[in-house]
């Protein structure tokens, strides 16, 4: 694969906003760490967040294997 | 062009090194920070120089795994699947120390005969049976692999207890058959040697403290040490099975008669009399 191929399938990829991200700093405590209180209190949303993240996560491992096998099978 | 060299793999590892959040290790904070920062405290604790580095990894499963591999460099060995990442939350490192133990349980006794080196069942033939549950059978016959039948039969009425075996043996070139007699009884005094897997879990298993984790590191330099003596033993054994064990039943006999002779001399002596010699 050409990195120019590649730079084109990337631009292709739609941008994502995972709300894990946004509830982190919801759920951080004085400290600096994660406050499990705060988790607690967001508990529902940061499950439906989680999951999102975990379903986002699995389909970019599927796209980097697309990707390998792409670039392993291309002259 | 190949993976090895493509875009790819330069695409990875540019992200890989502008240290990019880790999702799943943000997923991890968050739907299990009380094992986070469990985990941060430990390494923190026993590895504060490899923090940074530990805590760069992508995974969770990752981050155990350095943590295992540098904490095992220093104090003693952990569960190898720690090493391996194969583990599904920090509570598999936090809960308790993930101590690798190896205290003789039945089972491995049992197993004796079929599974451990040939120097290893012929000694475990000198030493009484720990369980006494009379598996004597098949490990005679494992034996008889080795040395001559009559050997054995001169041994079955005269096998060791531990105690009996450091007395004839200790401070001898045999001295490594009552370990191996302490260490088939788990009477070695030694942590890693004497527990098995199922007291392990019973009792309560070593926590992470600074003091445990020093003790047990003192223990596991002994437990090598004990090792290494039955290893090299194992091997000068097995250098003439049939010789060299020879020679090891005609030392304990010997010895046996002569304590005998000693003990039948100081009873025939009249009372308030003690023998110089």
């Amino acid at each position: 694969m050409k990195t120019k191929q590649l730079i084109r399938i990337l631009k292709k990829v739609p941008e994502t906003h995972l709300r894990l991200f946004s509830l982190a700093h919801k759920v951080i405590g004085e400290g600096g760490t994660v406050d499990p209180n705060k988790v607690a209190f967001n508990y529902k949303e940061i499950k439906e967040a989680i999951d999102e993240a975990k379903a986002y996560s699995g389909d970019t491992k599927e796209a980097v294997q697309c990707l390998k096998q792409m670039d392993r099978f291309s002259p | 062009m190949p993976e090895a060299d493509g875009p790819l793999l330069a695409l990875g590892n540019k992200l890989s090194s502008l240290g990019l959040p880790s999702l799943s290790v943000l997923i991890a904070q968050i739907s299990d920070t009380e094992g986070y920062v469990d985990f941060l405290n430990i390494v923190h604790a026993f590895l504060p120089e490899r923090e940074q580095e530990i805590l760069h990894e992508s995974t969770p499963a990752a981050q155990v795994a350095r943590f295992a591999s540098y904490f095992e460099d220093r104090y003693f060995p952990l569960e190898p699947h720690l090493r391996d990442g194969d583990i599904e939350s920090y509570e598999e490192v936090t809960s308790f120390i993930p101590v690798i133990v190896a205290g003789m349980s039945w089972e491995d006794y049992e197993a004796i005969p079929s599974d451990y080196r040939p120097a290893s069942q012929l000694m475990t033939y000198l030493v009484a049976d720990p369980f006494e549950e009379g598996t004597d059978v098949a490990l005679a016959e494992a034996c008889e692999e080795y040395v001559p039948k009559s050997l054995l039969e001169r041994v079955a009425e005269n096998r060791l207890e531990p105690q009996e075996a450091h007395r004839l043996l200790d401070g001898t070139r045999y001295e490594a058959l009552a370990k191996w007699a302490s260490r088939i009884h788990s009477d070695t005094g030694n942590f890693f040697l004497d527990t098995d897997y199922e007291m392990l879990m019973s009792d309560m298993p070593p926590d992470w403290d600074i003091e445990t984790v020093n003790a047990l590191t003192r223990e596991w330099q002994q437990a090598d040490a004990f090792e290494n003596t039955l290893s090299k033993f194992f091997e000068w054994l097995e250098g003439d099975l049939p010789g060299r064990f020879g020679e090891l039943v005609n030392f304990i006999l010997e010895k046996k008669a002569n304590e005998r002779k000693a003990t039948r001399r100081t009873k025939s002596l009249p009372v308030g009399v003690t023998r110089r010699d």
